[in-house]
């Protein structure tokens, strides 16, 4: 009976890291998409989302692909050089592109029928 | 599993066999991937793990569960006949059957009262008693129960343990190292006892 409740404990683990995992990367991947947002008026927007990023890399490196984790910090450098180079259109490309990779990121730990399928 | 059949499965239980494979196969990714984190293989093998234990618990006290997971076992052999419709049906053929008889000293069905194919792929055969290995009971032979030996040294290393279950000290077991010429646990191999307290003892080959 030890083994089943050993079983049984460690399950709820599980699903209880899993959820906290969930609600942890959205609240992350939330408030950089909001400060991406606020980056068409204000660059300083931009770092502050990316340094939030870079903090909690060392986390979500362990519980995310690093493929995708390369794929947003590629976002930030775009958006960065798009800013940098004056180009309202370009910046606001990159922005959005940045956008759809971080709402990715949070939508891929969202345990989903389609996710399943 | 249970589409492919009995004839699979070997040694294992249906849901072992898938666990065992999808345990190998969700641990290998992200060793073979640098860019996967461990996390993505040891929480899908933890799952399966308590899930397996669960399956487990509940196929032990459920009948129609087990059956569900694990199919049933099913009669090839009866009173020496071959049941040629489960033989079809469990997709075993005549050789294959035959083989496995032989592999256990039957050379003939109708030497067999009953074999059994079990979920794990094995089959059981319980022959006819004039079949059967003789034993001393069928010759009316009263002969005493042998004494199990408990090996109370390994490799040189004396287990307490066994040495205290079976009521023993270490002062009786270095007295009876002496008797043997050894000098110390270190110069046994190995070393047993039985509950009469009758040892044997192989002394470590000396190093060339």
């Amino acid at each position: 009976m030890k083994k089943e409740l050993f079983a049984l404990f460690l399950l709820i683990v599980i699903i209880g890291f899993s959820v906290f995992n969930s609600l942890f990367i959205s609240a992350i991947a939330e408030k950089a998409e909001k400060l991406v947002l606020l980056s068409t008026n204000s660059a300083e927007s931009v770092v502050d989302a990316e340094k939030l990023f870079s903090d909690n890399r060392a986390y979500l490196g362990a519980v995310l692909r690093h493929s995708e984790l390369d794929a947003i910090s590629d976002g930030f450098y775009e958006l960065k050089k798009a800013l940098v180079s004056g180009d309202g259109a370009q910046s606001e490309l990159a922005a959005e592109r940045l956008i759809a990779r971080l709402h990715a990121m949070e939508r891929m730990e969202i345990l989903r029928l389609d996710s399943i399928f | 599993m249970r589409i492919m059949g009995k004839r699979q499965l070997g040694e294992l239980e249906p849901i072992e066999l898938t666990v065992a494979i999808l345990i190998s196969n969700l641990a290998s990714q992200p060793l073979s991937d640098v860019g996967t984190p461990l996390i993505y293989g040891l929480v899908p093998v933890l799952t399966l793990f308590c899930l397996q234990v669960t399956i487990t618990l509940i196929s032990a006290k459920s009948i129609r569960f087990r059956r569900l997971l694990g199919g049933s076992p099913t009669v090839i052999i009866e009173n020496g006949v071959i049941d040629q419709k489960e033989l079809k049906a469990n997709r075993v053929s005549l050789d294959e059957l035959f083989a496995e008889l032989r592999g256990m000293g039957y050379t003939d069905a109708s030497e067999v009262k009953r074999a059994v194919l079990e979920t794990d792929g094995s089959l059981s055969v319980i022959p006819y008693d004039r079949f059967a290995p003789v034993t001393p009971e069928v010759l009316g032979l009263s002969i005493s129960e042998k004494k199990l030996p408990t090996a109370i040294i390994s490799d040189g290393r004396v287990l307490s343990e066994n040495l205290k279950a079976m009521g023993l000290n270490e002062k009786w077991l270095l007295s009876q190292l002496r008797k043997n010429g050894v000098k110390s646990p270190d110069g046994v191999f190995l070393m047993t006892a039985d509950s009469e307290r009758n040892t044997t003892i192989i002394k470590r080959e000396a190093k060339k």
